[in-house]
């Protein structure tokens, strides 16, 4: 059901260049900012709110919970790969020395069946840490061991160890997505209506392919990657009668609250708060109180003391998800003119226990033709996926463009003009001149890339290679419904904004205070912010970027309507028109900000409140439930990227010189905020590239890199030079134009690197991360697959 | 973690007398960088473990007639801060400055280096019981071996990890080795390190309760035209995939005197009389180095991820002997 709505016209466009659009909003909706605005505090590099607590070491964290009586939890761990809990013995840890709780996870979580190496059987609650660790020694557990398979290859392999239970294969069609009947099986009719539809669209491409003046072909391997936040996973949980206090590392306060009182979970708390003002990190993999949670929750339940469970590195690496790994097989059909006219994908990805989310993004972004794409999710006795910034998209991207790259030197074209010609984004097509200009393309991508000696405009001195590369990327955030924002605006002139979801880093508590300082004329500083706290307002989950543009407009209707109320109030004191009266500099001015006869600051005026405080809970305005928001400049948000790397042939040894990131994201409420998160998703973007990957022993099926010491990840010695070029789009979708930028600026970055690698020394490596190994193997013309 | 007792001994005598009849239960701790890990992981159990920290003898460094002495208790921070060193012997320096994390390096010391344990990410995980740990298999032969040796593999292919221990090699430095009753042995670190073929479990000569006192670089080992290079995977800190150490004597263009030790590609650091002996009153020439460059992976016996290393012995025994010529030496 639509809401009720008006139409009104907005202005969307960036730079130099605006248009009208008529758009509907929501009842209770503002109109979005206009382009051209004078803003006192959006657009204001303001340092993050809580800088200095985190630099200083004052945050507190989940870890940093020390609640008096606290008892340490810890959990005993499957080594099998696969295998049933035949029985767990919990006897003796219970008598062990210090140990105060016991549980057992086949009784809790219902299930005997252990698909993956190091998931949780049992956890016990202790004094000390000693005391807990030696408990779960004294735990006796009875297995049926089971044949297993770790990697993808292995579980695609004739007579392969199953994976799943009953009868699910290791390898499942993810998409075209297999029509399900509610009691799980497959829909015989849909599905053969699906495959003739597969069908048709691969003999279309098969003709194109055919006729087509250019195919190119190519083979892409990505690798598994953890999140690896620098906070593990964990809680420290205490209960109050029935009502559970957890302290919470999470992306998601209110879905750990939801899970942990659900009535149907393993904890059914009575009534749940959570907590989480700080997080060290999520990136996807925080989204639920998981098993440690629910063991925090049982074992201080049990216990009758507050208990904390922090996951260890181990732990953190083999149990907590990860990006899926991908085997992608691709094939585009090029007109000698530079336009695609088609697109073949076949891609293999394992996600763990289960096929879902092992999916590829490498058919997206470009002008494509028509398309021909099946995607399999391969199921391995690994831990399970979960969504990792930009699911599915450097994989997908790394080899979309690549693709791109050999398409465009297939037709001697040069690889920026070929992505130009087939991208239509507003956006990305200016965004790719700046990313050229700022890397130094023209001169960079001529130069011979033989060295001659010396620096005369070569691009390598002895063994050493230099080379330049593009990627693309986009994303599609732009909020949704569901949050509430709570605005009070006290007699004495201090204003409260309360919401109780979290901030994993991207500055929510910030750009909160920002859009509410903004409506209301005053300073952030004026503004106090509260959030990680699910006693307070409803907000999102911290996934899909979408918490900026779902909380943004919230703020900004609560704070509208308590600044209306004000007015009125200060209107019916001073007998005037509320309807001529603004706030603005610390003041009520007229509606065109001029001047009063009576000067009146904010505190004068919150003094004629009529009662203690104005009150407003702003709710996310919407459409409708799957529209949430209107129209604008584009659906998506662009971003270009371009590198610059230098390999020694000699050692395989890859550097990323440079990273210029062309980002944008709507409007930018916080540019040095924003300029945060595409510094990190390129520092991530290059590590994934060159370092990160999860190896697994196949003899006994576990993670043999479970650490940072050989789980490597890029540091501040390899971190290269980034240029952040951002764009400050009036977007429209929402009455703040904010469009989310956590993820976007991860998609390209690998696929930047890649392509300039190729460049630097004239093969391409079709794997990632890039390691010397491959390095040298490619010069070799060897490839080392996977 | 296993509970242990510490004991806290003042002279090098205590230390090795520690350990008393059940020495075999107990494990010399100097800066702990390593060892603490071994514990928590508990690929080592000892329930006794000899704090060396008091031990002032340990410490320092100074010179004598035997050369420079450098106590087993000096940080890798304060090796790498000597001006002797830096001056007469800056090829260790520079293998120090590549060496793990400043943080390391300032608690790590230069006896616990050369002691180090391999960091074979099976030796490394309690339920992996390897052969090394007393178990029956090898895991690395069939299993993920990318970092593993190339050289030397057959029963272990634990690569020794130590930067140090090549460079002193190469400048034929000593070790001095105090035992139970004060007894002493000096003997070349060359000689320290035991291939698995004789001793799977260790990977050097010391008996559980002997200690290292000190390293002794030789007088006339300085100022040599010496360098170490290494290859990694990664700038910030790592671990090297292959590196080697030159040292050479040069005399009116041509190499005298030769040390050639190769790193990260073997149980033992590698000691390459065959390419020393090319070098040997030759001339370096390009011609020569490409050949010395080709027979660096001569004896290689690759497992299946770590063929690459060849390529990289080559590559690094080449640049380790240009680097050398090219730095400062005295002939
Ligand atoms: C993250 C990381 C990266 C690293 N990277 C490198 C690298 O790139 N290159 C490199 O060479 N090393 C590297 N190391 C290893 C580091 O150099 C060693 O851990 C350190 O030098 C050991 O010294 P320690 O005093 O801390 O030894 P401890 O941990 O105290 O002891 C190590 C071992 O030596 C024994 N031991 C110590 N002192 C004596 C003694 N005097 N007599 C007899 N036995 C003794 C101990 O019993 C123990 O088995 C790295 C370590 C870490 C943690
Ligand atoms: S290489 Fe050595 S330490 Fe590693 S698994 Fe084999 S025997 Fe054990």
């Amino acid at each position: 059901m639509a809401a009720n709505t008006s139409e009104i016209k907005i202005r969307v466009g960036f730079g130099d260049s605006f248009r009208d659009l008529t758009v509907r909003i929501a009842e209770g909706d503002v109109p979005p900012y206009e382009p051209g605005t004078r803003f006192d505090v959006i657009g204001a590099a303001a340092p993050r709110l809580d800088a200095e607590a985190k630099v200083t070491g004052s945050a507190r964290f989940t870890y940093d919970q020390n609640l008096p009586g606290l008892l340490h939890g810890k959990i005993l761990r499957c080594p099998h790969p696969n295998a049933n809990v035949k029985s767990v013995d919990l006897t003796a840890a219970r008598a062990m020395p210090g140990v105060k709780a016991a549980i057992s996870f086949p009784e809790v979580f219902r299930t005997e069946a252990v698909r993956f190496a190091w998931e949780g059987i049992a956890a016990v609650a202790a004094e000390s840490e000693a005391q807990a660790e030696a408990a779960l020694r004294a735990i006796a557990v009875e297995y049926e061991v089971l044949p297993f398979c770790v990697t993808r290859e292995d579980a695609m392999k004739d007579g392969a160890p199953q994976v799943g239970r009953r009868n699910q294969q290791n390898v499942r069609r993810i998409y075209p997505e297999i029509p399900f009947t509610r009691d799980g099986t497959i829909d015989e009719k849909k599905e053969a209506a699906r495959q003739v539809e597969m069908r048709e669209a691969e003999a279309k491409v098969d003709r194109i392919l055919k006729e087509s003046d250019t195919v190119v072909q190519g083979t892409f391997y990505t690798q598994v990657q953890t999140h690896s936040p620098l906070e593990t996973h964990g809680v420290v949980c205490t209960w109050e009668n029935e009502s559970l206090v957890c302290y919470c590392s999470t992306q998601a306060t209110f879905a750990v609250r939801h899970e942990l009182t659900h009535h149907q979970g393993p904890v059914r708390a009575t009534n749940a708060r959570v907590l989480c003002e700080y997080v060290g990190g999520g990136f996807g993999a925080k989204f639920g109180a998981g098993r440690e949670g629910v063991a925090g929750a049982l074992l201080a339940k049990a216990a009758g003391r507050p208990v904390k469970v922090m996951l260890d590195r181990r732990e953190e690496h083999t149990t907590t998800g990860n990006r899926p790994d991908s085997h992608q097989v691709l094939a585009m059909a090029v007109a000698k003119t530079g336009e695609i006219r088609a697109l073949r994908a076949r891609s293999w990805g394992t996600a763990g226990t289960s096929p879902a989310g092992a999916g590829a993004h490498n058919d997206v972004m470009y002008e494509l033709g028509e398309i021909d794409k099946i995607e399999y999710g391969v199921r391995t006795n690994a831990n399970d996926a979960r969504p990792l910034r930009a699911p599915g998209f450097p994989q997908g991207v790394f080899a979309l463009e690549a693709m791109m790259d050999i398409a465009a030197a297939s037709i001697g074209m040069d690889p920026i003009e070929f992505r130009k010609k087939n991208d239509a984004h507003p956006v990305r097509r200016a965004e790719y001149d700046i990313a050229c200009e700022r890397i130094g393309w023209a001169a960079k991508r001529g130069a011979p890339a033989v060295p001659r000696g010396g620096a005369d405009g070569g691009r390598g001195v002895g063994p050493l290679r230099r080379g330049v590369g593009c990627a693309s990327s986009l994303w599609f955030a732009s909020g949704g419904g569901g949050a509430k924002v709570l605005v009070r605006v006290h007699k004495n002139g201090t204003v409260e904004v309360r919401n109780g979801a979290q901030d994993i880093g991207t500055g929510t508590r910030t750009i909160l205070g920002m859009v509410v300082a903004e409506e209301l004329g005053i300073r952030l500083a004026d503004v106090a912010t509260f959030i990680g706290d699910t006693n307070d307002p409803a907000g999102p989950g911290s996934g899909g970027s979408t918490t900026a543009p779902t909380l943004t407009p919230a703020a900004r209707v609560a704070a509208h309507r308590a600044k209306r109320q004000l007015l009125d109030a200060v209107a019916r004191a001073e007998g005037w028109d509320a309807g001529n009266l603004d706030l603005r500099g610390g003041k009520v001015v007229g509606r065109d900000g001029a001047a009063l006869a009576r000067e009146i600051d904010f505190r004068a005026a919150c003094g004629l409140i009529a009662e203690d405080q104005i009150e407003v809970l702003g709710e996310r305005p919407v459409l409708d439930k799957d529209h949430p928001n209107y129209g604008g400049l584009a659906d998506t948000n662009a971003g270009v990227q371009c590198a610059e790397v230098e390999v020694d042939v000699e050692t395989g040894l890859v550097r990323v010189l440079k990273v210029v990131a062309v980002a944008d994201a709507g409007k930018l409420i916080n540019p040095k905020l924003a300029e945060s998160q595409v510094r990190g998703g390129v520092i991530q973007g290059v590590s994934y590239a060159l370092y990160e990957r999860r190896i697994m022993d196949r003899i006994e099926g576990r993670m043999v890199n479970a650490d940072f010491e050989f789980y490597k990840i890029l540091g501040a010695v390899d971190c290269p030079e980034i240029e952040v070029v951002l764009l400050d789009v009036f977007m429209g979708h929402n009455n703040t134009h904010v469009m989310g930028l956590g993820e976007p600026p991860v998609v390209a970055t690998a696929a930047a690197v890649a392509n300039a690698v190729a460049h630097a020394i004239g093969v391409r490596i079709h794997s990632l991360p890039i390691t010397p190994r491959k390095v040298l193997a490619a010069l070799a013309g060897e490839e080392v697959r996977g | 973690m296993k509970p242990f007792r510490m004991a806290l001994p003042r002279t090098v005598e205590e230390a090795a007398g520690a350990g008393g009849e059940s020495f075999a239960a107990s494990k010399m701790l100097a800066g702990g960088t390593d060892l603490l890990a071994e514990l928590k992981e508990r690929t080592q159990t000892p329930d006794l473990v000899i704090n060396l920290k008091r031990v002032a003898a340990l410490r320092g460094i100074a010179e004598s007639p035997r050369g420079l002495e450098i106590g087993a208790l000096v940080t890798l921070a304060e090796a790498a801060e000597d001006a002797r060193i830096a001056e007469r012997w800056p090829a260790l320096r520079d293998t120090i400055l590549e060496t793990a994390t400043p943080q390391i390096r300032n608690a790590g010391t230069v006896g616990g280096n050369l002691a180090q344990r391999p960091r074979c990410w099976y030796y490394r995980d309690e339920s992996y019981r390897c052969l090394k740990k007393g178990g029956t298999v090898c895991y690395a032969q069939e299993g993920a071996n990318e970092y593993h040796a190339i050289f030397g593999n057959k029963i272990c292919a634990a690569v020794h990890p130590s930067n140090l221990a090549p460079v002193l090699i190469a400048h034929g430095a000593l070790v001095e080795i105090a035992g139970s009753g004060g007894k002493t042995r000096t003997i070349p670190v060359e000689e320290f390190f035991v291939a698995p073929e004789k001793n799977v479990a260790a990977e050097n000569v010391l008996a559980p309760q002997e200690v290292i006192a000190r390293v002794i670089l030789p007088l006339n080992s300085a100022n040599r035209h010496a360098a170490y290079v290494e290859a990694r995977e990664r700038l910030s800190y790592d671990w090297a995939l292959c590196g080697a150490t030159a040292s050479l004597r040069l005399e009116a263009g041509r190499v005298r005197e030769a040390r050639i030790v190769l790193n990260a590609v073997a149980p033992v650091p590698v000691r390459r009389k065959d390419l020393e002996a090319m070098l040997i009153g030759a001339e370096i020439t390009d011609e020569l180095l490409e050949r010395v460059a080709k027979a660096a992976a001569a004896g290689a016996t690759p497992l299946r991820d770590n063929g690459y290393k060849q390529a990289l012995a080559g590559a690094l025994t080449k640049r380790a002997i240009l680097a050398a010529r090219a730095g400062k030496g005295a002939g």
